[in-house]
């Protein structure tokens, strides 16, 4: 098997004149679990509607397996199974029904669907209609999941999850990974993609402006920390990677860039009543870091 | 085609279908049930309204005085209600082999199976006439039931019968391509359906237009409605086939036009 799972090659898609995506070029390797990471609006559903033949480049090409995704439109899509972002229901069905109706269009082993329903607690005998919207979820991740291929594509899967049902999401996503398989996950959500991810790709406003591994996304990151201290704060808050320092009587706001540790360490001299950690958006966070390093 | 495919499309119509073929065969019983009353009545009615023919006169060549005042019942109470409902049937059906998928969000994942989209609407092409006729074939059995009972002195013949569905089934097909073809071009539901309706009710109004002003009768032709005759099919001996030709081929050309055009569009979420 092929060790590049999905590559681009100055992938392009206009929408008359705004480019959602421009010269995307990509390699997403065979059995890595690839985040891709930006905002809304970055490009991120262009891209993979593009690689799932769903819309047509307007210059450039995608190939999965070494199969053109629109030249060998029907094979490259027989190595794949795809995860829409959007509602993707009959809501007159059946879980059962909407599972089984699915499946037949690609042979979807029963026994994986099985598993995946036991998984992730789904009673397969509700009307889909009737469901809450994480159960909604559950069933389109088992739909896409139930299938039996070496790369999956999924876009924003854990939306409306709840954090348990995300974690075992999660599971499933890395023994996909561990079999072998290819996983590319689209996320504007960076504690998931550094909790699933091997390594990650960030998009914004249609081009890819870094791949990284997980760990250097971790150094990217920016946090925004609000420490309580038992009395007044301490004046000198000069620690590595801190800024835009803000206190208040006891208490101290400030963002960090990259590790924690500093912080911890350097927080440790002083007596703590509560300390608490946000994590920004990906506006926020990455965009300004990148900004900032002039890679965007 | 894909067997997957056609099967996906009947389980997720069926239900609708189920309900349109109840409702047409049960208004092709209540008209067949009722004709002996307009018939022991006929004269009457007649007298009633001025001496002239109750409903249009439907004159069919070859056709006896008896069989002609039973044409003109069964297509002034049954023809020309099914005439609209068999539209909206065709509207429906038609454009919701793209749109409702559309709307659900379910044709990203139908268009990201392992079949070419010329192969998938194919086989949602195949999926409409199997239910298309399944509908149509609704109303057959029930007027040939109809008959047997309540109309077996008019001798209405199982193969002109036939001919008359035949004509039903492809203005249907017809409806529908034109349906599926502002479907391709539109995709989102609402205003598929909205534009849809809008032309139907046009190509109505072209028909009473034609039917009104005299001089306006070309305008007949500009309507789909114009090449539904049905009731003429009933004639002993010729099927007119120029009419059914015309629905037969606009059926297929919007077909292929439709085919054309979703092989090539972008479907954007």
């Amino acid at each position: 098997m092929s060790d590049i799972a999905i590559q681009t090659w100055g992938l392009t898609k206009h929408y008359g004149d705004v480019e959602a995506l421009t010269d995307l070029n990509l390699e997403v390797r065979t059995g890595e679990i690839f985040g891709y990471l930006g905002p809304n609006g970055a490009g991120k559903t262009t891209t993979i509607r593009l690689l799932m033949g769903l819309m047509r480049p307007t210059r450039g090409r995608a190939e999965v397996l070494g199969l053109d995704v629109h030249r060998d439109g029907p094979a490259a899509r027989d190595a794949m199974s795809f995860l829409p972002s959007d509602s993707s229901l009959y809501e007159f069905m059946k879980v059962g029904q909407y599972l089984d109706t699915f499946g037949s269009l690609t042979d979807a082993p029963r026994k994986r669907r099985d598993e995946l329903t036991e998984r992730l607690e789904l009673d397969t005998s509700r009307k889909i209609g009737d469901l809450s919207m994480g159960n909604r979820q559950k069933v389109v991740v088992v739909r896409a999941l139930q299938e039996d291929v070496p790369v999956y594509v999924v876009d924003e899967p854990t939306r409306g999850l709840d954090p348990l049902v995300q974690q075992e999401f999660g599971k499933i996503i890395s023994e996909l990974r561990d079999e072998g398989r290819t996983v590319l996950l689209s996320t504007h959500v960076l504690s998931e993609a550094e909790a699933l991810c091997d390594r990650v790709g960030i998009l914004r406003l249609g081009r890819l402006v870094q791949v990284d591994t997980v760990a250097d996304l971790s150094v990217a990151r920016v946090r925004r920390v609000t420490v309580t201290f038992d009395g007044e704060a301490p004046a000198d808050l000069t620690i590595p990677g801190v800024s835009d320092i803000s206190v208040e009587d006891g208490t101290a706001r400030f963002e960090v860039s990259g590790s924690i540790d500093p912080v911890i360490k350097a927080l440790a001299r002083h007596t703590v009543v509560d300390l608490e950690t946000d994590e920004p958006s990906f506006e926020e966070s990455f965009l300004q870091h990148y900004e900032s390093e002039g890679g965007a | 085609m894909n067997l997957s495919i056609i099967r996906v499309t009947l389980r997720t119509r069926r239900l609708a279908t189920l309900w349109f073929d109840f409702g047409i065969f049960a208004l092709g019983l209540l008209i067949m049930g009722l004709w002996p009353l307009f018939a022991e009545n006929w004269d009457d009615l007649t007298q009633a309204m001025g001496g002239s023919e109750v409903f249009g006169g439907t004159q069919v060549a070859g056709a006896t005085a008896q069989q002609n005042t039973f044409y003109s019942y069964f297509s002034s109470q049954y023809t020309s209600t099914l005439m609209l409902v068999l539209a909206y049937f065709g509207i429906w059906f038609g454009a919701g082999l793209i749109t409702r998928d559309f709307g659900s969000g379910t044709l990203d994942v139908l268009l990201s199976a392992p079949i070419s989209r010329t192969r998938f609407l194919l086989s949602r092409i195949a999926a409409l006439l199997i239910l298309t006729t399944v509908v149509i074939a609704a109303s057959y059995v029930a007027i040939l039931i109809g008959a047997a009972i309540w109309a077996s002195e008019v001798e209405l013949g199982a193969l002109e019968l036939l001919l008359v569905h035949l004509q039903m089934l492809v203005f249907t097909l017809a409806i529908a391509g034109g349906g599926l073809l502002l479907a391709t071009l539109i995709l989102q539901p609402g205003r598929t359906y909205g534009l849809a309706a809008g032309i139907i009710v046009i190509m109505f109004v072209l028909l009473l237009v034609a039917d009104i002003a005299s001089n306006l009768e070309w305008l007949e032709k500009a309507s789909i409605f114009g090449y539904w005759n049905p009731v003429d099919q009933l004639g002993p001996g010729d099927f007119i086939w120029r009419d059914t030709l015309v629905l037969g081929v606009t059926a297929v050309v919007t077909a292929a036009i439709s085919l054309v055009i979703f092989r090539r569009r972008d479907i954007v979420a």
